[in-house]
C-alpha cells in the first residue's frame, strides 16, 4: 500500500528520492500499481507528474514518446503509427487508457502488456535517466529499473501486425503477438524480422527461430510457420486453459501476424 | 496529510490517510455517487470520475493524486431539482435499472458528447467500455446517447424508446419515466452503504481456508483483547439455531443445514469467525490475531465424487424432520458426528444427507418406456453446465442498528419479509421487534433472495446494541454468496419419422455445494420450465441433488431453467439433425400452444403437489414466425474469411409468473386530503421498475395523472406483507395486489362520491383528472379526500387488497442467434441475437426490454465466457469480475433486438405476465445450435470456449 506520495520537480530530485526509498516506485497514472490484480507493489510513490515527460515529437525518422504519455493520448495523436494505436486499444477500457502511460506499461513488465511486444518488435529504444539509450529488449531482459524518460520508435514502420487472445474484450489476455518485418532489397524479401509473444511463458518472448527462417525465406507457409512457432513454446500452467491450447493458439495468431506482414511487403 | 483540489468546481482542502484511495477520499467528502464494485480492479467503472477532464477510476488512484487537480463527479451535473439532459436521457431510454453505477454512466456519456457531439456506434462503445452493466446489457445506451445528443440543443426532445401496447389504456403498455430513476442517476444516498451512520462498527469475517474441515481449536482471546474490538463471534457463542439462507415461504422446501457459525466448515470461504470492531482496520487486525487449528477432511467437488461409493460425507449431521421422517432415520443418525451439527427438514424432499443427497424427486405421465418403443428415432445426450455467479454491481451488504428496543435492518434484499422472519427466529425475538427496510438494490438477480449477511450483522447489533455495517468484498461475493447450481443433465427423446415426439425423459443431477438452499426447487424448476415447452403423452424426469464442497449455490435469475432448457433444446436440435429435419420445423411441430392442458405440471409443484394447467395465453407462434423472418432463417450466411463459418440457432423459452398457490402479495392505496394517492406495497423493487409499475397501475385504475401517485415499497413496518421478489412474481403477484387495492379504493371513492352527490353508486363513474361524475352532478377526489378525514368524515379512504392465484401464467419466448465461428481459432462471435418475448401485456415496455437485454447478455456470458474455477483444494482461482469473465459492451451482439409479442393473460393484472427471469433461458441452446449449424460440432458444456470448439473440431 502506498504510504507516501512524493512529487519531485526535477529528474535529479526524482533519482535521489528513488535511491533513498527502498520501497519506492516510479508512479505515473497508478493504474497498474494500484490495481489489486497486481498485488501490493509500492510503498513510496515517486510521481512523474512534474517531470515534463509527457510529450510526443518527431525526431528524424523516429518518434519520441514521453514516458508519461497516456495510452489514450497515443491513440488520439495523429503522428503516432497506427500499429501503436492499435496496441494501446487492446486495453479495452477507456478509463484505464486515460490513466495508464506507455512508461508504466513497460515498467510493469506484465505478461498482459499489449505495448511491450509491439515495442520490442519495433526495436524500440528507451531514453533512461541514468543508463541513457538502451533497447527495450535489454531493459526487459536485464531487469533494469532505471527511470524511463522516453521511448523512440521508427515513425513509419513498413509491415507490422498484432493480435491478442483473451476470453472477453476486457478479460486478461492469454497471449499477445506482435510482428514487424523490414523489407529487403528484393520484392517480398525480408531484411529483418521480429516475432514477439507476451503472456505465453510469463514473460515476453522473441521467436528467433521463426525470425531467422522468415529472413532466409524458408518460412512462408501458414502451417510451417505455426509449426515453427509452436515448436519453441513452453507455456506456463494456466488455470484458464490447457498448455496444448496455449501453444496452438499462440502459434496461430503469430502465423496470422507474420502472413499479414509478408502480404504487406508484396 | 492534507490535499487541496477543485472538487465539482469548489476548492476543497481535506485530510487523507496514507494509502487511502481517491475513491475512499471522495466518499469521505460526502460524494455518494462514486462507488466500489470491484475492490480496486479498475474494471466496473462504478468509481468513474473526471480527473482534469478525463474519465478515470478513482478506486485505482491514491488520494494524493487529487492534490492540485480538478475532479468532477456526477454531482457536478446535478444543478437543481431536475436532471441534466444526459441523466434524463439515460432514465428515459430504460438503462437506469438497478442504477448502482448510473452516475458513472452519466459521466461517461456526458464526456463522450463533450468530446464528440455526433458519436458513432463505435464511439459509444468506446466510451462505455469503462462501464460494467449487468442489469440492462448496454443496447439501450445507443438510444440514450441519441436522445441526449438531441436534448443538448432541444431540451424538450423526445422519441419513442419502445413499442407501445394497449391503446385502450393511458399508462399501461407505454414508456414512462422510471419513478426512482432520478435519484439513482443523480447519485443520491439511496443504497444501504449510504445509510451507515458515523461511528458504526464494521463486521469482517474470517473465512475457511479449507474446503472441508473441522475446527479443532479456536482461540480468539488476542482478538478480543484488542482495544476497539466489540465482539468476536464463533460457533461457540452464537445461537444454536439451524436455518436455510433461502428466502422462501415457510415451510421451506430447503433443509435447515446452516448455523450462523459451525464447527464444521463446508467450503473455502465458509465462516470461521466474525469480528465486530470500531474500524475496518481494527477488525482486520483482530482477524489476524485469531488462532485456529483445523482437522482437514477430504473434500468432494463433483456430482460423481458425491455419489461415489464410500464418498466422504459432507453433512454427517443428525437429521430431523418436522413431518414425514423416513423409517430408517434413526439408524442413519446413529453414525452422525456431533461436530457436523444438525439438519432440520420441514417435510420430505427426497433427502439422504448421509449419502450426500440433499434432495430428490421423480415424476412422470404416460409410459415413457412404451413411448421410446414407439419411436423411430431415439436420441440420448448428456449436457453439463458450469458454476456461474450473479455478479451484481453492488455486492451483498447490510447495515443494522437499534431503535430503542427494536432492531432495524437496512437491507439490499429481494425478500424483506423472509429476512425479518428468519432473523427474528435466529436471534430469538418476535417479528414485531424487527424492522427490515429494503433500500435501493444495486442488482440482485436472485442472489439477494438469500439471507447471507443479515443474520450475523443483526445478531451482532442485537447483543451489543451497536450499529454494525457488513459489506462483502467482490471476492467474498464470489466465494461466500451464491452461484448457479452446476448440473449434469441427460436427455432422452423419442420421435416418429415425421418428428412427432413419442417420449421425453430428463435425468437431472445437480450439485448444490455446501448447503441445500433451493436444492429441491432449482433443479425441479429446470424440469418444470423446460419439459412443458413440448407436448408428449409420455414424459418422465428424475432429479437428484448432491452436497459437495464447491462454493455455495442458490438462486439465480432463471433458477433451474437456463440449465435444463439448454439441455432439452439442444437435444431437440440434435434430434432434428438425426431426423433430417429443420430444427425450427421440429420445434414448431411439437411445441406448446394456446388451449392445451399440460398434464406434466401435476408432477412439478414447487415443494408440493402441482396441478395440470391449461395454457390460455401463448405467444410462441408469432414469436417464432417473426423471429425467423428477422434472422432470415432459411438463408445460409457466408463469410469472406474461409476460416469463418456462420450458423443460426433457435430456442424456445418459458418461465412462470410467481408461484401459484404459494405466493401472496398485499398492497394498500390511500387517498390523501388533496386527492392524490400513495401506494404501499410489500413488493421489492430490485431496480426492475416495480415501483414505477405500482404508480402506473394505481394511476390507470383511478384515471389519475401518474405524477399524483406516490409509492413506498419493501418496508416491513410501513408496507403490507409480500412473499418477495423472486420466481418472476413482481408484476403478476405484487402488481396484482396494487391493482386490486386501487380497485378497492376506487369503489370507496365512488361510494363516498355517491353520498356527496346524493346519487346511487351505480350512476357514478370516475373520469380523468380525479373527477367523480354522476348523472346529476360531479365531485372530485380532493373533495372526497378532504371530507373523509374531517371530524365528520368516514375515515381515510384506503383500498387494501391481496393477490393470490392458483392458476399458472407462463411467459414464453423464442430466441434466435446467429454466430460466426472461426474454425481456426475456435472463437465465437455472436453476430445477431433476437429475443422475442411474450410477457402478456408489457406494463413498462422499455424497462421490460432492458431486463431482457440484460438477461440475454448475462446468459451469453454464461454460455461463452463466464465460469468460476476452483482448484484441487476448492480454492477459487478467479474471484474477480475481470478474470471471471463477465461480458462488457465489447461482447454485445452486432445486431441485438428485443421484440415484445403481445398476448393477454386472463389472470395477470391488465393481462400481464412476468418478464424478469425468462430472458436468461435462451442463449445457451440457441448459441449451441448456431455453433453446430456453423461448424458442425455440438458443444454440450458451458462455457463454450474456443478450446472446447477446437477440440470438437479436432484441431487440438
Amino acid at each position: 500500500m502506498i504510504q507516501d506520495f512524493l512529487r519531485p520537480e526535477t529528474i535529479d530530485e526524482a533519482l535521489a528520492l528513488r535511491k533513498s526509498k527502498n520501497d519506492g516506485c516510479w508512479y505515473a497514472g497508478g493504474s497498474y500499481i494500484n490495481n489489486a490484480d497486481n498485488g501490493d507493489v509500492c510503498g513510496t510513490a515517486i510521481s512523474l507528474e512534474r517531470l515534463n515527460i509527457a510529450d510526443i515529437s518527431l525526431a528524424g525518422d523516429f518518434l519520441k514518446i514521453g514516458a508519461a504519455v497516456t495510452l489514450q493520448v497515443l491513440i488520439d495523436t495523429g503522428i503516432v503509427p497506427q500499429i501503436l494505436k492499435d496496441a494501446a486499444k487492446q486495453i479495452s477500457i477507456r478509463n484505464i487508457r486515460n490513466a495508464a502511460t506507455i512508461g508504466g506499461n513497460i515498467g510493469s513488465r506484465s505478461p498482459e502488456s499489449s505495448m511491450i511486444p509491439i515495442l520490442i518488435a519495433l526495436d524500440a529504444q528507451l531514453d533512461c535517466a541514468e543508463s541513457g539509450s538502451v533497447s527495450l529488449e535489454t531493459y526487459i531482459s536485464d531487469s533494469l529499473k532505471d527511470l524511463i524518460l522516453s521511448v523512440r520508435i521508427p515513425s513509419n514502420p513498413v509491415a507490422s501486425a498484432i493480435n491478442k487472445i483473451s476470453r472477453t474484450s476486457s478479460s486478461p489476455a492469454l497471449v499477445h503477438a506482435a510482428v514487424v518485418l523490414s523489407p529487403g532489397s528484393e520484392p517480398g524479401s525480408v531484411k529483418k524480422a521480429r516475432v514477439v509473444l507476451n503472456g505465453i511463458s510469463g514473460c515476453v518472448t522473441r521467436i528467433q527461430e521463426a525470425e531467422d527462417a522468415i529472413v532466409d525465406g524458408s518460412l512462408r507457409d501458414q502451417e510451417a510457420i505455426q509449426s515453427a512457432v509452436a515448436g519453441v513454446l513452453q507455456p506456463d500452467d494456466d488455470y484458464r486453459c490447457s498448455k496444448e491450447y496455449k501453444i496452438y493458439i499462440a502459434s496461430v495468431i503469430a502465423a496470422d501476424c507474420i502472413l499479414e506482414c509478408l502480404g504487406g511487403l508484396k | 496529510m492534507n490535499i487541496t483540489c477543485t472538487l465539482n468546481g469548489v476548492v476543497k482542502s481535506a485530510y487523507y490517510a496514507p494509502g487511502e484511495t481517491l475513491l475512499s477520499f471522495l466518499r469521505s467528502l460526502g460524494i455518494s455517487s462514486v462507488r466500489n464494485s470491484d475492490d480496486q480492479f479498475g474494471f466496473s467503472g462504478s468509481d468513474t470520475i473526471l480527473y482534469d477532464g478525463k474519465t478515470v477510476n478513482a478506486g485505482i488512484m491514491v488520494a494524493a493524486q487529487a492534490d492540485g487537480h480538478k475532479i468532477d463527479t456526477v454531482e457536478s451535473m446535478n444543478n437543481g431539482p431536475g436532471m441534466h439532459y444526459v441523466q434524463s436521457s439515460l432514465v428515459d431510454a430504460g438503462v437506469v435499472q438497478s442504477g448502482y453505477n448510473a452516475p458513472a454512466a452519466a459521466l461517461l456519456v456526458n464526456d463522450l458528447l463533450n468530446r464528440i457531439p455526433d458519436p458513432t456506434k463505435e464511439d459509444i462503445k468506446d466510451a462505455l467500455s469503462s462501464l460494467y452493466n449487468r442489469a440492462t446489457g448496454y443496447q439501450q445506451f445507443f438510444t440514450a446517447v441519441e436522445i441526449a445528443k438531441q436534448r443538448k440543443n432541444d431540451p424538450a426532445y423526445n422519441q419513442a424508446v419502445s413499442d407501445e401496447f394497449r391503446e385502450d389504456l393511458r399508462y399501461i403498455g407505454k414508456a414512462h419515466r422510471k419513478v426512482d430513476g432520478q435519484k439513482l442517476v443523480k447519485g443520491e444516498k439511496v443504497f444501504v452503504e449510504d445509510m451507515v451512520v458515523p461511528g458504526s462498527c464494521i463486521l469482517k469475517m474470517l473465512h475457511s481456508p479449507h474446503a472441508h474441515a473441522y475446527i479443532s481449536t479456536i482461540d480468539v482471546s488476542k482478538a478480543e483483547a484488542l482495544p476497539g474490538v466489540v465482539v468476536v463471534l464463533t460457533y461457540k457463542n452464537v445461537p444454536d439455531v439451524y436455518y436455510t439462507p433461502a428466502g422462501q415461504g415457510f415451510p421451506e422446501p430447503s433443509p435447515y443445514d446452516r448455523r450462523m457459525f459451525a464447527q464444521k466448515l463446508f467450503h473455502v470461504g465458509d465462516r470461521v469467525a466474525g469480528v465486530v470492531a470500531e474500524t475496518e482496520e481494527l477488525a482486520l487486525k483482530a482477524i489476524s490475531l485469531i488462532e485456529v487449528t483445523y482437522e482437514v477432511l477430504k473434500p468432494i467437488f463433483t456430482i460423481e465424487d458425491a455419489e461415489a461409493e464410500g464418498a466422504p460425507v459432507v453433512h454427517n449431521a443428525k437429521v430431523s424432520y418436522a413431518v414425514g421422517a423416513p423409517d430408517d432415520l434413526e439408524e442413519k443418525n446413529a453414525f452422525a458426528d456431533p461436530r457436523d451439527g444438525r439438519i432440520e427438514i420441514q417435510f420430505p424432499i427426497g433427502a439422504d444427507p448421509h449419502n450426500n443427497k440433499a434432495a430428490s424427486v421423480s415424476g412422470s405421465i404416460g409410459d415413457v418406456e412404451e413411448g421410446f418403443k414407439q419411436a423411430d428415432v431415439v436420441l440420448e445426450r448428456t449436457y453439463r453446465t458450469s458454476q456461474v455467479q450473479c455478479t451484481p454491481c453492488e455486492t451483498h451488504v447490510v447495515f443494522t442498528r437499534m431503535d430503542g428496543d427494536r432492531l432495524i435492518i437496512h437491507a439490499s434484499t429481494q425478500v424483506p419479509w423472509h429476512v425479518r422472519r428468519i432473523v427474528s427466529r435466529i436471534i430469538g425475538t418476535s417479528e414485531s421487534n424487527v424492522r427490515v427496510i429494503k433500500e435501493r438494490v444495486g442488482g440482485g438477480y436472485g442472489s439477494k433472495q438469500e439471507i447471507l449477511l443479515e443474520e450475523v450483522c443483526a445478531y451482532a447489533t442485537w447483543i451489543t446494541g451497536r450499529p454494525v455495517y457488513f459489506h462483502y468484498s467482490r471476492e467474498e461475493d464470489f466465494t461466500s454468496s451464491v452461484t448457479r447450481f452446476p448440473m449434469k443433465i441427460r436427455v432422452k427423446l423419442g420421435a416418429k419419422k415425421d418428428g412427432t415426439f413419442t417420449a421425453m425423459y430428463m435425468d437431472l443431477k445437480a450439485n448444490t455445494g455446501p448447503y441445500g438452499n433451493h436444492c429441491l426447487t432449482v433443479p425441479m424448476n429446470g424440469c418444470s420450465k423446460s419439459l412443458p415447452l413440448f407436448l408428449s403423452d409420455n414424459i418422465k424426469f428424475d432429479v437428484n441433488v448432491f452436497y459437495s464442497n464447491i462454493l455455495p449455490t442458490g438462486a439465480y435469475q432463471g433458477y433451474g431453467a437456463p440449465k435444463a432448457n439448454f439441455a432439452l433444446q439442444t437435444a431437440v436440435a440434435e434430434l432434428a439433425e438425426q431426423l433430417g429435419m429443420d430444427p425450427l420445423e421440429l420445434v414448431n411441430k411439437n411445441r406448446v400452444e394456446e388451449g392445451v392442458t399440460l398434464e406434466i405440471l401435476r408432477c412439478l409443484g414447487e415443494g408440493r403437489e402441482g396441478t395440470p394447467a391449461k395454457i390460455l395465453s401463448c405467444g410462441l407462434g408469432p414469436a417464432l414466425e417473426q423471429g425467423a423472418e428477422m434472422i432470415v432463417w432459411d438463408r445460409k450466411e457466408t463469410s469472406d474469411n474461409p476460416d469463418v463459418k456462420i450458423g443460426k440457432g433457435v430456442a424456445l423459452v418459458q418461465q412462470g409468473s410467481g408461484l401459484p398457490g404459494l405466493d401472496q402479495s398485499n398492497a394498500d392505496v390511500k387517498l390523501l386530503s388533496d386527492g392524490s394517492v400513495i401506494v404501499h406495497s410489500g413488493g421489492a423493487d430490485l431496480g426492475t421498475g416495480f415501483d414505477t409499475l405500482c404508480v402506473k397501475m394505481a394511476a390507470e385504475v383511478l384515471c389519475m395523472d401518474a405524477s399524483r401517485v406516490a409509492v413506498l415499497t419493501g418496508d416491513t413496518d410501513t408496507t403490507p406483507f409480500d412473499s418477495g421478489a423472486f420466481a418472476s412474481s413482481g408484476t403478476f403477484f405484487s402488481g396484482g395486489a396494487v391493482k386490486n387495492a386501487a380497485e378497492v379504493l376506487k369503489e370507496k371513492i365512488l361510494a363516498a362520491g355517491a353520498v356527496i352527490l346524493g346519487e346511487p353508486v351505480s350512476d357514478l363513474k370516475i373520469e380523468a383528472d380525479e373527477r367523480v361524475v354522476g348523472k346529476k352532478g360531479k365531485t372530485d377526489f380532493r373533495t372526497i379526500g378532504h371530507r373523509s378525514i374531517g371530524g365528520e368524515g368516514s375515515g381515510q379512504l384506503i383500498g387494501q387488497a391481496s393477490f393470490t392465484c392458483d392458476e399458472a401464467s407462463f411467459p414464453y419466448g423464442a430466441h434466435f442467434a446467429q454466430v460466426a465461428v472461426n474454425t481456426r481459432t475456435g472463437e465465437v462471435k455472436v453476430q445477431k441475437y433476437f429475443a422475442l418475448q411474450d410477457c402478456g401485456t408489457p406494463i413498462n415496455p422499455e424497462l421490460a426490454e432492458g431486463q431482457i437485454y440484460g438477461g440475454v447478455l448475462k446468459s451469453i456470458g454464461h454460455t461463452l465466457y463466464e465460469e468460476l474455477i476452483i482448484d484441487e483444494n476448492g480454492v477459487c482461482r478467479n474471484p474477480d469480475l475481470r478474470n471471471y469473465g463477465v461480458p462488457m459492451i465489447g461482447e454485445l451482439p452486432d445486431e441485438f433486438k428485443v421484440k415484445l409479442v403481445e398476448t393477454t393473460d386472463p389472470y395477470g393484472p391488465f393481462g400481464a405476465k412476468s418478464v424478469s427471469e425468462i430472458a436468461v433461458n435462451g442463449a445457451a441452446p440457441s448459441i449451441a445450435n448456431a455453433i453446430h449449424d456453423a461448424a458442425g460440432v455440438w458443444i454440450r458444456e458451458w462455457p463454450m470456449t474456443p478450446e472446447k470448439i477446437l477440440r470438437a473440431l479436432g484441431k487440438i
